[in-house]
């Protein structure tokens, strides 16, 4: 699984690298990011710019990755999303659910 | 009406190509709008995914008919029926019932039984159900929200599961 991370101050950033966020890689991925949440990251964005298309398994990974930062008053954002991904949270009504922002700019503000 | 078919693979990595083939064919024979792709594309995505994870053979077909206001997508699988998973809830139901069922703790959904081995998802925000918004699978949700109607049936003598989804145009 092709994943980037970096940290602005306290915040994690992450890009997604693989152009399909599927089956096959959803329970890594939120393995990974449950691990950085045990190292005590608790402001995160997630960058999905090179994703072409993500399916539910992984949008099941997203909201594990959510319900673990909730008790830790923790803040996740999304941004990047094609127009593909961005009609899937809206229709399952989760784009009220996370913070999904336009750009990484927005996402720090949000965060800060 | 048009129709053509496409065999599925069980392969996750080969979706992405399959899908777009599909949106291709499809757009061969009819004018679709933005919205319309997207959910095509969502559910051609939900409805592969869900067959690979969870048919014994992960062999199958998509059928797609093209008429001039509908298209509606056929997905074919062997395998037992995906009704097991919440035989028991269905025992004590009656043909044209509405019930909620649950797959898992979070992940509820409203079904109209159509007979013994058929049924119709139904949009519970069409209807007024209650949802659970942090749901741990959303495959079923999303053909749900994103299709003018969602049924299933099993084929008892042939051993397939059969998804049948519409879209008006």
């Amino acid at each position: 699984m092709n994943v980037q991370e970096r940290n602005i101050d306290d915040i994690l950033l992450i890009y997604m690298q693989e152009r399909d966020a599927n089956l096959a890689i959803a329970d890594q991925f939120k393995q990974l990011v449950l691990q950085r949440i045990e190292s005590g990251e608790t402001k995160l964005i997630i960058s999905f710019k090179y994703v072409s298309y993500l399916d539910s398994s992984f949008l099941g990974a997203l909201v594990s990755i959510l319900k673990n930062l909730l008790p830790l008053q923790g803040k996740l954002v999304i941004i990047d999303l094609n127009e593909d991904i961005l009609s899937l949270f809206e229709i399952t009504r989760l784009d009220k659910v996370f913070l999904l922002r336009e750009s990484l700019e927005k996402a720090l503000e949000e965060l800060k | 009406m048009v129709k053509f078919d496409l065999d599925i693979t069980g392969q996750p990595e080969l979706i992405h190509s399959f899908i777009n083939d599909a949106i291709f064919k499809i757009e061969q024979i009819v004018s679709i709008s933005d919205k319309l792709r997207h959910r095509i594309k969502l559910i051609l995505i939900e409805l592969l995914t869900n067959s690979i994870k969870h048919s014994l053979i992960s062999k199958g077909k998509i059928i797609v008919s093209v008429e001039q206001k509908s298209i509606k997508i056929t997905l074919i699988n062997k395998g037992t029926s995906f009704l097991s998973a919440i035989g028991k809830q269905l025992d004590i139901c009656n043909i044209g019932e509405v019930i909620e069922v649950f797959f898992s703790e979070t992940n509820n959904h409203h079904i109209k039984i159509i007979d013994k081995n058929k049924l119709e998802f139904l949009n519970p925000y069409e209807h007024n159900f209650r949802t659970e918004e942090l749901k741990d699978h959303y495959g079923l949700h999303i053909i749900t929200l994103a299709s003018n109607c969602f049924l299933y049936e099993y084929d008892i003598e042939n051993r397939e599961n059969i998804f049948i989804v519409l879209f008006e145009i």
